[in-house]
């Protein structure tokens, strides 16, 4: 056994390092938010032509991304769907901070089962609601998108009225599905998870919440990590990325600009 | 299905190969030097081979994104001669490697202690060395465990999710592994695809587990022809 164990070992060895070195030819890798999944993986072509070398894409949650740059991860550029693990990175000297910029923005819309037609004005949302059996959002203490439905509601004085009727998802996407289903007849999701859904759907949107009700706006940062060793491709990037045809595919996701 | 889509089965099929190389001969490796002799803090080692297997898939991978990375142990010397394991599909197999080593391990060590002594014994007063017992008597009768641990180790190599996601990323194309492809279909509302690829993980472990079942069956059936059964006794 001890032979074959050790070519094994060895066959092992070389693979790794086959696959290690072929690694090493003249790319640029994006961390970015798995939100971003569609836009970003229809734009790559256009990005490639751009920047002229090949682009690696890494979708995670912000978080894990944050922890991967943190620990040496060879990331070139960081786009975060949050501003806290940006401020973490820049904090840290881990990005370049003259690099980052607010490239998107997310809102919160409300969202009907079908049986109302949209947009509604601000000055029928508080019958809307009062009306409504139902109202899902993301339970405010484990899901982003809950706190901010939440604050927003507290802004325009409404959020008492409906305390008593709230169906808390585990994810945004769980409130999605809540009304989708028709198991809710309102809810309260991202400007993307609303502009996700099939052609076929149900779902409309009946009141985007103006940013002005939160303290912290959604905002999508990104920026150069600083231990790139491609920093001009890298700033490059970020210069497709804020050009008209990326923001007409980010448009298409449902994201707004800041 | 689109073309690029196949992709992630492909790879996923590649990594859990891979890890089901390495896991053998690490598991096996392991389970014969821990049953052999005595090893000094032999509850230690165990532990630390175990605790894959009851720590959430995520600590395992960011434990080993901090070994791995470039400012980790192993990821530092790495590095220092120019290889890079975080974000290859290395680092698909470390992590696959990783969750399925406890289980093969423990299947290896039950069928190696499953073996009679007596007929051990006999092999060596008949002059064979320690290596040729061990590949002429003592593994041949340990197989039907030892595939059992194989089939397991290559089944939850190919379910692998929290620990590929921490230091392989998910990388569409180049370290994007079913369960990852899977996950991103769902965020993203595809469930056409989704489906496809939990029919494809279904139906690769169930024949693998299946196999190793009628593999079994097959070895007992051959083994009770034979003059006396291999029993339990120490």
């Amino acid at each position: 056994m001890r032979p074959l164990s050790k070519r094994v070992a060895l066959i092992a060895v070389a693979a790794a390092a086959a696959m290690s070195v072929s690694a090493q030819k003249k790319e640029l890798t994006l961390s970015a938010a798995s939100s971003l999944t569609d836009a970003l993986t229809a734009l790559k072509p256009a990005a490639e032509r751009y920047i002229g070398a090949e682009l690696v894409i890494n979708f995670a949650s912000s978080g894990t991304l944050r922890a991967q740059i943190e620990q040496g991860a060879p990331v070139d550029v960081f786009f975060s769907a949050a501003t806290s693990h940006m401020d973490t990175l820049e904090r840290a000297g881990l990005v370049v901070a003259s690099t980052r910029k607010d490239l998107l923005s997310n809102g919160m819309v409300l969202i009907g089962d079908g049986s109302m037609k949209g947009p509604i004005p601000e000055g029928s949302l508080a019958a809307v609601l009062g009306k409504a059996r139902l109202l899902a959002v993301g339970n405010p203490d484990s899901v982003p998108a809950g706190a901010y439905a939440v604050e927003a509601l507290r802004a325009l004085g409404l959020y008492d009225s409906v305390a008593g009727k709230l169906v808390l998802g585990n994810n945004v996407r769980q409130v999605l599905q809540f009304v989708e289903s028709g198991s809710s007849p309102l809810g309260i999701v991202f400007l993307t998870d609303a502009a996700s859904v099939s052609k076929d759907s149900p779902v409309t949107r009946l009141y985007v919440f103006p940013d002005s009700l939160l303290a912290k706006p959604v905002r999508y940062p990104i920026a150069v990590v600083s231990a790139s060793r491609n920093q001009d491709l890298a700033a490059k990037l970020i210069a497709f990325l804020g050009s008209d045809e990326a923001r007409a595919e980010f448009g298409k996701a449902g994201f707004a600009f800041p | 299905m689109t073309p690029g889509s196949v992709r992630p089965i492909t790879f996923s099929l590649g990594v859990a190969s891979a890890a089901t190389v390495v896991t053998l001969a690490l598991g096996l490796g392991l389970a014969r030097a821990m049953t052999r002799r005595r090893v000094r803090l032999a509850g230690l080692w165990e532990t630390l081979i175990l605790l894959p297997m009851v720590f959430p898939p995520t600590i395992t991978g960011y434990l080993l994104l901090l070994l791995l990375g470039r400012r980790g142990p192993v990821g530092s010397a790495l590095a220092r001669v120019g290889l890079q394991v975080v974000f290859t599909p290395t680092a698909a197999v470390v992590a696959a490697v990783t969750v399925s080593l406890p289980l093969m391990y423990q299947s290896c060590k039950a069928a190696l202690a499953s073996v009679d002594r007596r007929l051990i014994d006999a092999a060596r007063t008949l002059g064979l060395d320690e290596g040729r017992v061990f590949r002429r008597v003592t593994a041949p009768l340990a197989a039907p465990g030892i595939l059992g641990g194989v089939a397991l180790s290559f089944a939850r190599a190919l379910g692998e999710f929290g620990a590929t996601l921490m230091i392989a990323g998910n990388i569409p194309g180049r370290t994007q592994t079913i369960p990852l492809a899977l996950y991103s279909a769902v965020e993203g509302n595809r469930s056409a695809e989704a489906n496809a690829y939990l029919a494809v993980t279904v139906g690769v472990s169930f024949s693998v587990i299946a196999l190793v079942g009628l593999a079994d069956r097959a070895a007992a059936s051959v083994r009770g022809k034979g003059s006396e059964p291999t029993g339990r006794r120490r």
